[in-house]
């Protein structure tokens, strides 16, 4: 079963371990050079796009939030806020990404997850981001 | 126990949310959700209880706790006096 519920063109995990039932979790995703983004960002020095680091964060959360409740497959939660997110150094493509999220604050439909991105045991992103439950 | 002021609630907002208005326009009674307010989400509130938590140690969880205590900075004022002095 996937992890999360998107298709494997856009799925940023291909395993996720919780490590703290209900507050923390890791997934991992092996950076195939293959990928289709890492053609043209950038043609010349090949770079994961910010924008999927803050992604891969986000669907770490997720997979740590849906591990809580019981529903059979993955639960499509919404990105609501990118509330701080730091970018420390570029991921190139060939590299174990892992991404780690621990749930701060629940409050209703709405979760805040610290959220930290590392290759190598480096960290390579950090931030806090904001989840939606579907209604 | 030290009192609770409007600047220190006004700095709460600025710190969490994402404020339409300047601090200095709100007042005790001003309205922090809904029509005629200063027009805070469901995400501000949580941004809310985040920043309630780390200034003045009380957590909220409860999105009914939330909503009475949220309904302007004068009821936030009286609710962290009350949970404070009954800790």
């Amino acid at each position: 079963m996937s992890l999360t519920p998107h298709g494997p063109g856009f799925s940023f995990l291909d395993e996720f371990e919780v490590t703290e039932p209900g507050r923390r979790g890791t997934g991992r995703k092996w950076l195939d050079p293959s990928l289709p983004f890492f053609a043209d960002h950038f043609p010349d020095e090949p770079l994961m796009p910010g924008v999927l680091l803050i992604e891969a964060a986000a669907q770490a959360a997720g997979a740590l939030w849906a591990s809580t409740l019981m529903e059979e497959g993955p639960t499509r939660f919404a990105l609501a806020q990118i509330t701080q997110f730091k970018i420390v150094e570029p991921v190139p493509p060939g590299v174990m990404l892992e991404s780690s999220a621990t749930l701060d604050q629940l409050l209703g439909p709405l979760a805040q997850f610290s959220v930290v991105l590392r290759v190598a045991g480096h960290e390579v992103a950090l931030g806090r981001i904001v989840l939606s439950a579907p209604a | 126990m030290a009192d609770i002021g409007l600047d220190d609630l006004r700095n709460l907002l600025v710190e969490n949310c994402m404020l339409r208005v300047p601090p200095e326009e709100i007042q005790w009674d001003t309205p922090l959700f809904g029509p005629g307010s200063l027009g805070l989400d469901s995400i501000d509130a949580l941004q809310m209880t985040v920043g309630i938590e780390r200034t003045y140690g009380v957590a909220i969880t409860d999105p009914a706790v939330a909503r009475q205590a949220f309904q302007n900075l004068q009821t936030l004022q009286q609710w962290l006096m009350r949970v404070r002095t009954s800790a």
